[in-house]
């Protein structure tokens, strides 16, 4: 009888372990708003990630990289080898402060995975959302795009709002009151492989931004 | 035996060695305009250095040629001036601390000691700086002290765009220019725009200098720098 519990134990722990494994692979968004269209590769290891766009944004050919257990995150200028930090803390609190509370709808295949429905209706814009508890994710990869406008930050606390539920977000759109699209961002493809955690360090060479500018001030003296 | 051995190896190994050499040369123009004291209506000056430095972990090295040219007008008459300097100075800089010695020797004769210790607060996001400042220097005139603070605000574009706002507090002590004065001489106030391109430097500056006793015209001034890395 022992030796039955003791089994069963070991057996619940394994499949525990099992499905809680953190999502490790990389993703393609897709992000779409009135005057940009650009897809990206997400990274993720863990609590961490790296989205590198497709196309320059704003004329800056860069990417962030987070941490979103440590809620560090930095901005690597890529033509400039240099890195800043970014105020992910800030960013994390901001979707905490005014959360978006989606219910939830249907259910739907997306990708291949089962996803739920979510939706959210407010008076000056709407919300539709998908999101799949299949993958384990510790994060909220949309967690930047709160700084493109105020549809930015619906797309970003809705995200938030999904991961917090331990779903992960697939789909988010915002619509206008009349149902025109304000912004949308999407997962179009998603694999899982194991990566290197050299993906998500500050690439050889680079320099913090603070320390460029230091030497530049003191040159000027 | 062993374990003494493992010390010595341990004390021998670089905790870590960068060495870094660069050169840079610069060029600014400076106006100023003031009456009193130095008794010029104003004065135009042309400086050009060229600096060679190394660091090795902390530590660094300069060494600085520099010349100014100095153009000024005196009751109506043109007076030319031209000094040449050569600096050599050390500093040790420890995450955002810094301390700075240098000696300049002017035209051959004239020494300039000059002891520099700065720090750096940087933003979160590394957009902001705030950098307080002390600088006392030494020649056959006496001492001088200088306390400022800056605040700047850097934005990372290409080139990165730095808008620089310093404060200084003057103070002298001693045989200052053959004037027996000690205390504060004025504040100055001297806003900048930088920008940095990967190897050349542009900035533009405009200051005030507020005499605060009137042995000390105030007087404003505009300056325009413009440096390349070698």
């Amino acid at each position: 009888m022992r030796r039955f519990f003791a089994s069963l134990f070991l057996l619940f722990t394994a499949v525990s372990l099992v499905f809680s494994e953190e999502f490790e692979g990389i993703a393609v968004g897709r992000f779409l708003s009135k005057d940009v269209d650009n897809t990206m590769k997400i990274f993720i290891k863990g609590s961490k990630m790296k989205m590198v766009p497709e196309k320059q944004i704003s004329g800056t050919n860069g990417y962030p990289i987070v941490d979103f257990r440590a809620r560090k995150g930095i901005f690597v200028f890529v033509d400039e080898k240099y890195y800043m930090e970014i105020p992910l803390d800030v960013m994390i609190k901001n979707v905490e402060e005014k959360p978006v509370l989606l219910s939830e709808g249907g259910d739907e295949k997306y990708l291949g995975f089962n996803a739920k429905k979510f939706v959210y209706s407010g008076k000056d814009f709407r919300i539709e959302a998908l999101g799949t508890g299949e993958l384990q994710i510790a994060l909220n990869p949309f967690i930047g795009v709160q700084r493109i406008g105020n549809e930015g930050f619906l797309v970003s606390a809705s995200a938030h709002y999904l991961y917090k539920s331990s779903i992960a977000p697939l789909k988010i759109v915002v619509y206008n009151p009349k149902g025109e699209r304000l912004m949308s961002v999407e997962i179009v493809s998603i694999q899982k492989q194991k990566l290197s955690d050299r993906e998500f360090e500050v690439p050889e060479g680079f320099r913090r931004f603070s320390e460029v500018v230091k030497e530049r001030m003191k040159r000027g003296r | 035996m062993r374990k003494g051995l493992a010390y010595i190896v341990a004390a021998a190994l670089p905790l870590s060695v960068g060495f870094g050499l660069d050169g840079y040369i610069s060029l600014s123009l400076m106006d100023r305009y003031y009456d009193r004291f130095i008794n010029d209506s104003s004065m135009s000056r042309v400086k050009t250095e060229v600096i060679v430095g190394g660091k090795v972990n902390s530590f660094g090295l300069e060494a600085r040629i520099i010349n100014y040219y100095g153009v000024g007008v005196n009751f109506g008459r043109l007076l030319y001036s031209e000094r040449v300097g050569i600096e050599v100075g050390g500093y040790f800089e420890v995450d955002n601390f810094s301390l700075e010695l240098r000696n300049t020797l002017w035209d051959g004769v004239e020494m300039y000691d000059e002891v520099r210790v700065l720090f750096y607060y940087f933003s979160s996001t590394d957009l902001i700086t705030v950098s307080p400042r002390m600088c006392v220097s030494y020649d056959f005139r006496g001492l001088s002290v200088d306390l400022s603070i800056a605040a700047s605000v850097s934005v990372p574009t290409t080139p990165i765009i730095t808008l620089n706002i310093p404060v200084s507090l003057s103070g002298i002590f001693g045989n200052y220019r053959e004037v027996l004065f000690s205390g504060v001489s004025g504040i100055t106030l001297s806003p900048r725009i930088s920008l940095y391109w990967k190897e050349v430097d542009l900035s533009i500056e405009g200051g005030y200098f507020f005499g605060l006793n009137q042995l000390f015209s105030s007087y404003p001034y505009v300056s325009l720098k413009v440096g390349v890395e070698l």
